[in-house]
């Protein structure tokens, strides 16, 4: 009798052993496939691996495809690493694709790039060092700074190149182009290039309602839109931007402390039928060129010169921010 | 000159040899051919359709068994998955269907079946043990079971001592590093040296 209690005993702790092993072992992710070999935190393996939290992943001459338990497919082109998570991947380095995201978001250069329906898919890959490039390819993606403020929508079937700004630049400073509208008293633009709409104050705005202009300022973080913006901006700079070069000027918006350039699409096959890179304008936002009402001339509105800060000429262009050249 | 001379021969004598087999038997010809067209859909396509295609054409196609079995597995058919690459490790018997096995049954907790699988892999292994011997360490806590289960290959006992070494579980180590100073091998004197010296 005691010695099949003592086995009994012995049983009841090993089944304990091997239930607490497993439960404090790495929990599996996911699985990782690849044409040849690739490098799983630091060791070579040959086709197939498992992903642990926090997977180191280095693809080398072949494509990596990754499915993780949650559902998202990922791919890592040749020469790329990244980090991988049960909720997100960060890019390290190369290029990576993401579908059926639904709860992932990638990582890269302290930017959040997140689905923003489980079926929206897109690469993002690193472009040197201080550059990062969103394809949305189907659905948009949203992009948040490191502080989760939104610096843009990138819509399906455009490209947008980010580049987060120094830090002596500060991250309230916004830099935008749009038309401006006018909704229950309350000034919108939804900038060309991020598609980010902002509510806009200042004085005079009135006067350039329906017109293409260039807005520079910073963001009011102490108070939130009642307009459905994802943020106030007290202007510093209007500037009406002519028609015949609406396209022309806006090269370049600064949202969050990160600059935004439109690119031509990495993935144009892709893409949807039309210019890749070209961003029409969202929903809501009137298309074609912009309206100068009749009898004003563009880009003066009456009622006085466009707002500018003390020292600076009206009407001369804003400066690129610094480090982001087309 | 001589070099070149030969392999035109060679040559020669191999298409002269294959041309002689085609006329002698054309159907062993065509089968051929299939079978280099299902290579070719296991390698360069990827649809399940096509991988389908590419195992029925050639049933010992264990790359396309394996991919199969990945395949289910992402989309949850644990059974289907299990009798894809079990069929890959049939048709071959080298280390890629050990490994994806060891793994598969890693990822799904079943240790009971782990362990065979990752033991014929470890047997199968040609350079680096780490990858299989993380898998493991992650399941089993002692290492000197660790390296019991996976056969206790002198190779293997460096590479996981190793792998403690660089995780910094010295204490783990030496149980190994006890494992390889009881066979006296003078390969490994300065490695148990090196560690002995270790805080």
């Amino acid at each position: 009798m005691k010695r099949f209690t003592f086995r009994i005993g012995i049983g009841v702790f090993l089944a304990l052993s091997l239930m607490l092993s497993m439960a404090i072992a790495a929990p599996p992710i996911g699985t990782v496939t690849a044409g040849g070999a690739f490098r799983l935190n630091g060791d070579t393996v040959m086709t197939n691996g498992t992903l642990t939290e926090g997977a180191l992943l280095e693809t080398g001459r072949s494509n990596s495809s990754v499915r993780l338990a949650g559902g998202a497919r990922l791919s890592l082109s040749a020469d790329s690493r990244a980090k991988l998570y049960s909720d997100r991947i960060i890019l390290e380095k190369g290029e990576t694709g993401l579908e059926n995201g639904v709860g992932f978001h990638l990582e890269a250069l302290g930017l959040t790039i997140r689905p923003d329906r489980g079926l929206s898919t897109g690469r993002v890959g690193l472009l040197g060092v201080n550059r990062v490039r969103v394809a949305a390819l189907t659905g948009s993606f949203r992009v948040l700074n490191a502080r989760g403020m939104l610096v843009a929508n990138v819509a399906a079937g455009t490209t947008v190149a980010f580049e987060p700004q120094a830090p002596r630049v500060p991250s309230a400073a916004i830099r935008i182009t749009g038309t401006l509208t006018q909704q229950n008293g309350h000034f919108l633009l939804t900038d060309q290039i991020t598609r980010v709409t902002v509510e806009v104050t200042g004085p005079r705005l009135a006067a350039y309602v329906g017109q293409v202009v260039g807005v520079t300022g910073a963001v009011n973080a102490a108070t939130a839109s009642t307009a459905g913006a994802s943020q106030i901006i007290a202007t510093g700079q209007v500037q009406a931007i002519p028609a015949g070069a609406a396209g022309s000027a806006n090269t370049t918006s600064v949202v969050g402390g990160v600059a935004a350039v439109p690119e031509a699409g990495f993935t144009a096959s892709a893409a949807p039928p039309g210019r890749p890179g070209e961003t029409g304008p969202p929903e809501g936002v009137p298309p074609g060129p912009p309206v100068t009402p009749p009898g004003k001339p563009p880009g003066r509105p009456p009622g006085g010169p466009p707002e500018t800060p003390p020292g600076r000429p009206p009407g001369r262009p804003p400066v690129d921010p610094p480090g982001l050249s087309r | 000159m001589l070099l070149l001379l030969g392999s035109a021969l060679v040559l020669t004598a191999r298409l002269t040899v294959a041309e002689a087999d085609f006329r002698r038997n054309p159907d062993l010809g065509a089968q051929s051919l299939y079978w280099l067209r299902a290579a070719n859909l296991a390698r360069y396509e990827s649809s399940l359709a096509q991988l389908r295609a590419s195992v029925s054409l050639n049933p010992r196609l264990s790359s396309a068994w394996i991919h199969l079995g990945l395949d289910a597995e992402g989309d949850g058919n644990m059974t289907e998955a299990e009798s894809d690459l079990l069929q890959a490790a049939r048709v071959d018997h080298q280390y890629l269907p050990a490994w994806t096995l060891a793994n598969f049954y890693f990822r799904r907790g079943d240790s009971a079946n782990f362990w065979p699988w990752a033991r014929r892999a470890a047997a199968l292994t040609y350079d680096d043990y780490r990858p299989l011997l993380r898998l493991a360490d992650t399941l089993e806590t002692s290492p000197q079971i660790v390296a019991t289960r996976l056969g206790g290959d002198s190779q293997l006992l460096r590479a996981y001592m190793d792998v403690l070494i660089g995780l910094s579980r010295l204490d783990k180590a030496r149980e190994i590093a006890r494992l390889l100073e009881a066979r006296h091998d003078p390969m490994d004197r300065a490695r148990l040296a090196d560690l002995a010296k270790r805080e």
